[in-house]
């Protein structure tokens, strides 16, 4: 029997862990391990993947990976984590501590100045940011997602000088499973930071005492942060954490990073055990009476074996030794060992495979998560249900319920839609306009009136009034959606969406978590290009990338209002609502594309743990307001008024540098002239129509500005173009080339070539598309 | 030419020096101009290294 033909409400003992390589490895590293209970929660909307309880926590497997694991039926035990009332209170060992105890070392600091490096590591959604944004005030984005962190990001610790503390990505274990996994290990193994701080959820800790274990391995000191523990107490647990302390053999801090709660005492214990370079008091995890020591004994052979190497490679000799035996082709290959050594491994792995009765892998996962089970049964009082995950569970039953699920993920979007585009950020947008009008009209009169220069006058008002101007006012557009896109993230609601829609997205060759980089897309491509760090699969990856400039992103909606307010005022909504339709749509078929030709095979497997859902932070969301409008100003002062003077500039003279009455006449004209051909079938071969499209490659925004400038003389768009070169330039705009800040992204994401593929297809996908827009209306007798 | 026109100039040249130099600041941050938090971060990470 396998995992697949549990039905919801049943559990199972795991008899047997499946599959191959790393993705047996990470669910070996999740805890899906012999002998671990499961209980299955529900199957997605479409019937895959499945959600499953183990250790306490949800995870998402697709159905045809839970075929590969043998399960067992069994009677679910009243709690998944053995604890008991610790029955005395023990003492503080006191680790980390000036004075008291120095288990290794000689208790010698480091020479003053000496620059206390620290990484913050930890499981996904445990906390991290929120931990790093309290020890170095500064205000890095967090989320209700796994994965938020993408990349490394480095400060000092308030108040402490001479430290620099790094927030790494989320990761289960130190076997490389994703981009962002590898980031995180190379971090501790190549840049040895002084000390680790790492970082556990207390109402998930089983899982997480997992990467920890493999941490302490390592021999680096570490102080480990028990994070939520005002969950844990709130709901009726406890954690004995001087027994922890002494069962670790590292300074155990109970903290509630997002109160600010025990971030003091963890930052002592982290400057000491930095300073006085404590190492953990405790390496060795391997219980020398689990049958017959096998795991113990070929652990201690092979430290032996490999020492010298390991030592000459610059790695701790026990997580190295851990490695070998699991396989990790990377710390082999870093060993460099002989083949008489290597065959002499294998041996020695075998026979504890024999004598264990377990593989290699799930051999070392069992030693490990046996050891965590005897910390918690020790130390653990497992609170009841909490309040948090109670409201999830009665949440999901609508948000992922199998009727209802994709109605409310509809609704959800239309709604966001609807808000921002017709009611918050249209009537704001309406305000600030009259505002910015009302402004033009002031500044034009005091203008006259003081007699200034007639050209200063024109580039005043007709350069940067009319191209600033017209942009400024789509300011509240674009952050009305954002703050939509940061409360549906923050409440942990775009991870159920990436659990539901990972059916449909895998038809396209996608895998569930790709939804992520797509709905940010609406947003900006350049943070949904990073956020695709998170895919573990390079082939994903890649594809996720190529198809986020088909999500059409804030900055082109000014281009949108603009020409349905000039030409199809009268439907408004649907005309937005097909624009964005046209681009999910056109990026569909380009995935199909995608996946019959360049991105064969399949999308890999789903596995993804499902946060709680939590109240999105005021503060946080606010925080992300205050800097998209802080970005959307900037850029409105930079870009676009660069380009709306030069604009303004090339179209008032001529190559004589005179003032030209006619700006057909321009030097902007003469230049333009030359692209226009390439323009002309799709209706589109005016100067001033592919001047403005020129412009938008430097921001998209900067297309309606410059428009307005060349137009503005002549009474305004609309009395210069038909409706139907109107619908063919903005099937252009939605589909063309991404801005240059996307494209670098993309750049730094894939590679040069890859940017400029994406430049040119992006090209030739938007002028096909115009071209069949205009083909129809004509065809309708609209032209 | 007036005063005020000349005040005008050099204000505008001011702006645009400005912008300039915010645009050439951007594009040192490895080609990014969005300015948005995760890539400004990103950026700054990339600078300090």
């Amino acid at each position: 029997m396998t995992l697949k033909d549990l039905k919801i409400g049943n559990t199972a003992s795991v008899t047997s862990v499946g599959g191959s390589g790393a993705l047996r490895q990470h669910f070996l590293d999740m805890g899906i391990i012999p002998g671990a209970e499961v209980t299955v929660v529900k199957y997605a909307p479409m019937g895959d993947p499945v959600e499953i309880m183990i250790h306490g926590y949800e995870l998402t497997l697709r159905l045809d990976d839970a075929a590969e694991i043998g399960v067992e039926p069994c009677e679910a035990s009243s709690s998944s984590g053995a604890v008991r009332t610790p029955d005395r209170k023990n003492e503080h060992p006191g680790l980390g501590e000036g004075g008291r105890f120095h288990p290794k070392g000689s208790g010698d600091p480091l020479p003053e100045g000496t620059t206390l490096t620290f990484a913050l590591v930890g499981n996904q959604n445990s906390g991290k940011t929120t931990l790093f944004n309290q020890l170095t005030g500064s205000r890095q984005h967090v989320g209700n997602f796994p994965g938020v962190t993408v990349d490394r990001k480095d400060g000092a610790i308030i108040g402490q000088d001479d430290t620099l503390i790094t927030d790494l990505p989320g990761i289960y274990s130190m076997s490389p499973y994703s981009s962002e996994e590898l980031v995180s290990r190379d971090f501790v193994l190549k840049e040895k930071p002084r000390a680790i701080i790492n970082i556990v959820d207390a109402t998930n800790i089983e899982r997480n005492l997992y990467l920890t274990i493999q941490l302490l391995e390592m021999g680096i000191p570490m102080v480990i942060a028990l994070n939520m523990m005002d969950e844990v107490t709130g709901n009726g647990g406890s954690i004995d954490v001087n027994t922890m302390e002494s069962m670790l053999g590292v300074p155990v801090v109970p903290i509630a990073a997002i109160r600010n709660q025990g971030i003091s005492e963890l930052v002592e214990h982290a400057v000491h055990i930095a300073k006085y370079q404590e190492r953990p008091a405790r390496q060795d995890f391997c219980d020398e009476s689990d049958h017959g020591g096998a795991v113990h004994r070929c652990l201690h052979a092979v430290i032996h074996l490999i020492d010298d190497h390991a030592k000459a490679a610059g790695l701790p000799v026990r997580f190295a030794a851990s490695k070998v035996i699991e396989g990790d082709q990377l710390i082999i290959d870093q060993l460099g060992l002989d083949q008489n050594e290597k065959e002499m491994l294998e041996h020695i792995t075998l026979q504890m495979e024999k004598e264990r009765g377990l593989d290699r892998s799930a051999a070392m996962a069992d030693m490990r998560f046996s050891f965590i089970m005897n910390v918690c049964s020790a130390c653990v009082i497992k609170p009841r249900e909490n309040k948090e995950h109670a409201r999830s569970r009665k949440l999901d039953s609508l948000l992922t319920g199998k009727y209802t699920a994709i109605p409310v993920f509809i609704i959800v979007m239309g709604l966001v839609f609807f808000l921002t585009f017709g009611v918050i950020g249209a009537f704001l947008q309406d305000i600030l306009a009259r505002g910015v009008d009302a402004l033009t009209v002031v500044v034009d009169n005091a203008l006259t009136a003081g007699g200034v220069n007639e050209i200063l006058h024109g580039l005043i008002i007709g350069g940067i009034f009319e191209g600033v101007g017209s942009v400024l006012s789509f300011l509240p557009i674009i952050v009305t959606m954002f703050f939509f896109l940061s409360l549906l993230e923050d409440s942990g609601y775009i991870a159920r969406v990436a659990f539901f829609m990972d059916k449909l997205l895998r038809k396209l060759g996608l895998s569930g978590r790709s939804i992520v980089p797509l709905l940010i897309g609406f947003g900006c491509t350049v943070p949904a290009v990073m956020s695709s760090r998170t895919l573990p699969s390079e082939r994903d990856r890649r594809m996720t990338i190529l198809l986020t400039p088909f999500m059409s992103c804030t900055a082109k909606l000014p281009i949108y209002a603009f020409f349905v307010n000039a030409f199809f005022a009268r439907y408004k909504a649907l005309v937005m609502i097909c624009l964005y339709l046209g681009g999910i749509i056109v990026g569909i078929l380009v995935a199909l594309l995608y996946k019959k030709t360049w991105f064969k095979g399949e999308a890999v497997p789903f596995v993804m743990e499902l946060p709680n859902y939590r109240i999105p932070s005021a503060k946080n969301v606010l925080q992300l307001l205050w800097e998209k409008a802080k970005d959307f100003l900037q850029r409105a002062f930079s870009v676009i008024l660069i380009a709306s003077i030069v604009v303004w500039f090339l179209k008032s003279f001529d190559f004589r540098f005179d003032l030209v009455e006619d700006p057909g006449q321009s030097i902007l004209a003469a230049i333009a002239g030359i692209l226009a051909p390439v323009f002309r079938p799709l209706g589109l071969g005016s100067w001033q129509i592919v001047t403005s499209l020129i412009s938008g490659f430097m921001a998209k925004e900067s297309v309606v500005s410059v428009l307005e400038v060349l137009f503005g003389a002549q009474g305004g768009v609309s009395s210069v173009m038909s409706p139907l070169a109107a619908a063919s330039l903005l099937a252009f705009s939605l589909l063309y080339t991404p801005c240059v800040a996307a494209i670098a992204s993309i750049r730094r994401e894939l590679g040069r070539k890859s940017a400029l593929y994406v430049v040119i297809w992006q090209c030739a996908v938007a002028w096909a598309a115009a071209l069949i827009v205009r083909l129809i209306g004509m065809a309708l007798g609209l032209g | 030419m007036d005063l005020i026109d000349i005040i005008l100039i050099a204000a505008i040249v001011l702006c645009f020096a400005s912008a300039i130099r915010k645009v050439i600041k951007m594009k040192k941050n490895g080609g990014c101009s969005c300015g948005c938090r995760d890539c400004e971060k990103d950026c700054s990470y990339r600078e300090s290294r």
